[in-house]
């Protein structure tokens, strides 16, 4: 599996979105992906991008794992930093994600600042809603709108 | 050289450069070069970040990321030496032995022999703190070292004198100056409390803890750091113990192995028979011997 990064910078050199870039990796590789959404929308506020662009690139049928998280908001840019709880617009990033991949194995990555074991394992659970909610067609009307 | 490789390695230098004492990312490198024209030629500028802020991001938690890790794997040499002093160290070693390996655990890898050039970063208790990061170094080569196969009966009994014994990868022993496995053990329990940092009590073991190193005086010791079940652990061994294993180490055959551990020792001949059942026995059970 090939994961994506979170950036925070551009090169001139670049030629392509890095969706499109993960995308002919993981087609040229024959690959799966760990999707790491948090990744994808620290990238989108340092690179103003919108992050359900890059959730509905990726190959739905290549996403073998999802990987959440919390980040630290900066003045003039967020970074990666796994010290918080999952943030609202992450979660509708995920509740995205796995509407077109299914539900998914998920990783709750929180390795600083770490609170009490109920609380990692709390927000840890808070995933199983939404792949309820995406096993429920119903439900899935209902993400739709939120986002 | 292809377009891409030339940009790696050009980011690789600015990202990899140390950092000024402010840990900001550096106008000009040390060899001259202005930092500010690389990054504008490299990196795009957005609505908020010029190209050098973007890149110094990456400049300071590559090095933030470097100092953590090496903070947690020389947590006693801290405790010897004080934070302040632990910082100095950490910037100047880590410039002059950058990271090399794929894996942050090699960071301390030249911690030692540095450090017997550079005694100025652990006056004035050298000796205390250089005993200190022999044994942390050995809990990380213990921690992670590979194991091999155990030794059978088949091959215990095709053993002479003449024969050479195989030791675990993972074994290290020590001959210290200080007694720093209780030292280390008691840092490694104060910093796994650090939940409860800002309490009373946790104030009173750091005190304590300080007073304890204050207060260290010399005492030889001879010390196994070891491996047994996923767990590092320090075993407290004779002189004729260290002897024999380090000889064994070494490549020595048995017969002389046991020569070299019983040289000068003060343990009678007669007890010398039991004394080596008593080792190997111990030795054997916890799977030091392979194939």
């Amino acid at each position: 599996m090939v994961e994506n990064v979170s950036s925070y910078a551009e090169y001139h050199a670049s030629e392509m979105t890095e969706w499109e870039f993960l995308n002919e990796v993981v087609e040229r590789a024959d690959c799966g992906i760990l999707l790491d959404v948090n990744n994808i929308y620290v990238s989108s506020q340092n690179h103003n991008f919108d992050p359900f662009t890059y959730v509905n690139a990726v190959p739905a049928e290549r996403i073998a794992q999802i990987h959440i998280a919390g980040h630290s908001r900066f003045e003039k840019y967020i970074l990666d930093t796994h010290d918080h709880p999952v943030l609202e617009p992450v979660w509708q990033l995920y509740a995205r994600t796995i509407e077109r991949a299914g539900p998914t194995a998920t990783l709750l990555e929180w390795d600083d600042n770490i609170p009490s074991f109920e609380e990692v394992h709390a927000e840890a659970l808070k995933a199983n809603q939404f792949l309820q909610a995406a096993a429920k067609p119903a439900v899935r009307e209902l993400a739709e709108t939120t986002r | 050289m292809s377009e891409l490789l030339e940009i790696q390695r050009r980011v690789a230098a600015a990202v990899m450069h140390p950092l000024t004492r402010q840990e900001t990312m550096p106008r000009r490198r040390r060899d001259g070069a202005s930092n500010k024209s690389e990054e504008d030629a490299l990196i795009k500028p957005n609505d908020r970040l010029s190209s050098f802020e973007r890149l110094e991001i990456y400049n300071r938690q590559y090095w933030f990321r470097l100092y953590s890790s090496f903070e947690e794997d020389f947590p006693g040499l801290m405790a010897v030496i004080g934070r302040k002093k632990f910082d100095a160290l950490t910037r100047a070693y880590l410039t002059d032995f950058p990271s090399q390996s794929f894996s942050l655990r090699n960071l301390g890898s030249q911690l030692e022999r540095w450090l017997l050039t550079h005694r100025e970063f652990i006056a004035p208790r050298a000796e205390l703190a250089l005993d200190m990061i022999r044994i942390e170094w050995a809990h990380i080569e213990a921690f992670d070292s590979a194991a091999d196969p155990l030794i059978d009966a088949d091959d215990l009994a095709g053993i002479h004198d003449g024969s050479q014994l195989h030791l675990q990868p993972y074994l290290r022993v020590l001959e210290l100056r200080y007694p720093v496995d209780d030292l280390i053990i008691e840092v490694r329990s104060e910093s796994g409390s650090s939940d409860a940092s800002s309490n009373n009590a946790s104030i009173a073991r750091k005190r304590r803890t300080v007073r304890h190193i204050a207060a260290m005086e010399q005492e030889e010791i001879f010390l196994a750091v070891h491996r047994h079940e996923n767990s590092v652990y320090y075993k407290r061994l004779n002189r004729e113990d260290h002897l024999l294993l380090s000889a064994l180490m070494a490549g020595e055959p048995i017969g002389k192995a046991i020569d070299l551990a019983f040289a000068d020792s003060a343990i009678p001949e007669e007890d010398r028979v039991p004394f080596l059942q008593t080792a190997f026995q111990s030795w054997s059970s916890l799977g030091w011997f392979t194939r």
